[in-house]
């Protein structure tokens, strides 16, 4: 989708009618629109969302909030009697040409005393080009949905002064909830919640008809009322979680800023400690899991280790002297017969010694079979005891690593508390405050973590039950030729909820993954300390991690301007991700970022949101010669918001000229 | 037009496509577009669809040979 038009009447400071034409073409993809603080630039950010949304996001909170829609002066000329809109019409077209107009308007009227009265409601329209007429949209929210839903639309249309926010503590319940709207899995959570009720609704078809099926349905509705309280109580702890890490982050930050050199160094000695713990974890489980996937493997073999070896030894020994005879086939010995002649050259034409000698021999073929087949198991069982006596010493390798992994957990542990107990007993009371309060928060972390993995398991087990109380009604149900219907509709249902949680669980980490990448690339590739950055992490968690060269982690130490350009790249990642072929308009994009790494962005920008059409707010300190240089060939259109105070009212012109 | 159905996360639809029977895949995709366009609604009335759904697609599921 691009934007063709912007149209403002007596919208907040534009009085009268102001238009904003834009443009895209791949070559030239950005628009700017350059005014001083105030003239309106955030305002026309909230134009865009009052027009589709009917709200505005980004209004000063102390100031805007209470100043109508309609522009002040208008308001003010107005009289008795009289009445005026405030209006914003949106022209869009999508990749075919084809074109949209939004157009929301509201109106104030003035009564006989003067006192202006502001319609409770808006008016909006949708339009779009059939052939060559405008046609009316009565679905305008779903046009809108199908565009750009509004959960999505932050990623699209953003104040770049408030991206700042997004990293400035850890905030891993807006970085999951960010990642889980984007990519819409939250889409997915809403089909399987509607498909699983609407299984339960098919399943109350059988009353009256089968009292068992009856009794499993009731089983059925019991084990997912149980579990969906367990995923209730999950989410419900993955949101404590979310926040008493961002509070845990708090005080980190808040120490390691202290003006006390020790504290300080007592808190990078701990964050180097727990950076080490969340080393160790993995590295442990990992070997665990080896030592118990080993044990699962050759522990079989271990319990009949006695027997493999006697058989082994005996079928060694039995072939050694010869006891298990040489393989010898049934064909040969009756070739044998039937040419009357054996291998040695005795006659065995006619019924003598040496042909009853050699008939006899047809008897032994069937053990004949069988000693080949235990030559053969010799052969087996020898890798199966080697396994056996490797076994050992495998174990044996993977307890000494756990034990050494577990050292030096314990270590890391005590050096922990030890750090604890240093800052606790120091003697400046905020100092004290804050590591006890640290230390609650930590143990709140732990209960909270317990308890989700509870939950987890829980909800686990009743699916598991689910699915088997399942199979079981429709085993009652398909005995009932009455219930045929119900039997279809439960497997199609069940079939395709299972469809829904299949790419589910795929996606999750697929998304995931692809946005650290992309943040990750990004952000390499914006920032200006080259040298300084080598990763970008997103956790299973969601907390987002910046790790330096050396391997540290120092996203609280990352200045405004860095962390608003981790925001920017992440955002980026989320619109790509997304797939909404959406317009992407910004306000004060560079406005905490210094000289030289502006003029860095704004080369890169261009670049890294390509194909999409760009409109840039700016100021002019942010619109600087060389930025406007560096952007100069990807630059469609330029305008300039000129804010006159005596009347309330900005009017927007090309920009440069006068 | 661009519609969320063609933005939507690709690979949710590519799972969609490759499913082998195609009454399950009618549904997924027609569940898939009936929560796009209800997506952030408050109040969704998902149920009358979803069982007319399941119960027209059940009947020509069982009436294939």
């Amino acid at each position: 989708m691009r934007i063709q038009s912007i149209e403002l009447e007596n919208y907040r400071q534009y009085r009268d009618k102001a238009l904003v034409e834009l443009h895209y073409d791949p070559k030239k993809n950005i628009n700017v629109v350059i005014g001083a603080n105030g003239a309106g630039k955030t305002n026309m950010l909230n134009a865009l969302d009052w027009c589709l949304y009917g709200r505005e996001d980004h209004l000063d909170k102390y100031s805007g909030k209470k100043q109508p829609i309609v522009n002040d002066a208008v308001l003010k000329e107005l009289r008795p009697g009289q009445s005026a809109r405030a209006r914003v019409a949106l022209r869009m077209t999508d990749p075919r040409g084809h074109l949209y107009v939004f157009e929301r308007q509201t109106t104030v009227q003035k009564d006989r005393n003067g006192v202006p009265h502001f319609d409770q409601g808006d008016d909006f329209h949708a339009l779009m080009q059939i052939g060559h007429d405008m046609e009316d949209i009565p679905e305008k929210e779903f046009l809108i949905n199908r565009l750009l839903p509004r959960a999505v639309k932050s990623f699209f249309f953003f104040d770049g002064e408030k991206l700042d926010d997004f990293f400035k503590e850890e905030k891993s319940a807006s970085v999951r909830d960010a990642i889980l709207d984007v990519s819409q899995l939250s889409l997915l959570d809403r089909a399987i919640e509607h498909l699983e009720k609407t299984t339960a609704s098919i399943r109350s078809e059988v009353k009256g008809h089968s009292p068992r099926g009856e009794e499993l349905k009731e089983q059925i509705d019991c084990v997912e009322k149980g579990r969906e309280h367990s995923r209730e109580q999950k989410v419900d702890k993955e949101g404590q979680l979310a926040k008493v890490r961002d509070e845990l982050a708090k005080i980190s930050k808040k120490m390691e800023g202290y003006n006390e050199p020790l504290v300080r160094d007592l808190q990078k000695q701990r964050q180097r400690i727990e950076e080490e713990l969340e080393r160790l974890e993995p590295s442990m489980q990992e070997a665990k899991t080896q030592a118990s996937e080993n044990i699962i493997s050759v522990g079989p073999l271990i319990l009949a280790r006695n027997a493999l070896r006697d058989s082994s030894e005996q079928i060694g020994q039995k072939a050694k002297k010869g006891e298990i005879p040489p393989k010898m086939k049934e064909t040969f010995v009756r070739e044998l017969l039937d040419k009357g002649e054996c291998i040695c050259g005795s006659d065995i034409s006619k019924e003598n010694a040496a042909r009853r000698k050699v008939t006899h021999l047809l008897d032994e073929v069937h053990i004949s079979q069988i000693s080949e087949d235990l030559l053969n198991l010799k052969y087996e069982l020898s890798p199966m005891l080697r396994g056996v006596a490797r076994f050992i010493g495998e174990q044996d390798r993977y307890r000494k690593r756990i034990a050494e992994f577990q050292r030096q957990y314990e270590q890391a542990r005590v050096n922990l508390r030890e750090i604890e107990t240093k800052l606790e007993g120091i003697n400046v009371e905020e100092v004290h405050n804050l590591e006890i309060a640290r230390q609650q928060l930590e143990r709140q972390k732990e209960n909270l973590v317990g308890d989700i993995r509870l939950e987890s398991h829980k909800v686990e087990v009743a699916g598991r039950k689910i699915e088997e109380l399942k199979a079981e009604l429709l085993k009652e149900l398909e005995k009932s030729s009455k219930l045929q219907t119900t039997v279809a509709k439960m497997k199609l249902a069940d079939d395709t909820l299972e469809v829904f949680t299949k790419v589910k669980r795929k996606l999750v980490d697929d998304v995931r993954s692809t946005i650290q990448r992309k943040t990750k690339d990004y952000f390499l590739s914006l920032i200006w300390k080259r040298d300084t950055y080598k990763e970008v992490q997103i956790s299973d968690d969601y907390s987002v991690s910046v790790i330096n060269k050396l391997g540290s982690e120092c996203l609280g130490t990352l200045s405004a301007g860095e962390r608003q350009v981790l925001a920017l790249s992440f955002l980026a990642a989320l619109r790509e991700v997304s797939g909404f072929d959406a317009p992407v308009v910004i306000d004060t994009p560079l406005g905490r970022i210094s000289k030289e790494p502006k003029e860095n962005i704004a080369e890169l920008l261009p670049g890294f949101l390509k194909e999409t059409q760009v409109t840039l707010f700016v100021t002019d300190e942010e619109y600087t010669r060389q930025v406007r240089e560096k952007l100069a060939s990807r630059v469609a259109k330029e305008y300039e918001l000129v804010y006159d105070e005596d009347r309330s009212q900005t009017t927007v012109k090309p920009y440069g000229r006068s | 037009m661009t519609t969320a159905r063609e933005s939507v996360s690709r690979t949710i639809l590519k799972e969609i496509d490759a499913l082998s029977d195609p009454v399950v895949k009618d549904v997924a995709r027609d569940i898939l577009e009936f929560e796009i366009q209800n997506w952030k609604m408050e109040r969704v009335h998902y149920k009358d669809y979803f069982e007319n759904l399941i119960s027209t697609q059940a009947k020509r599921r069982s009436a294939r040979p």
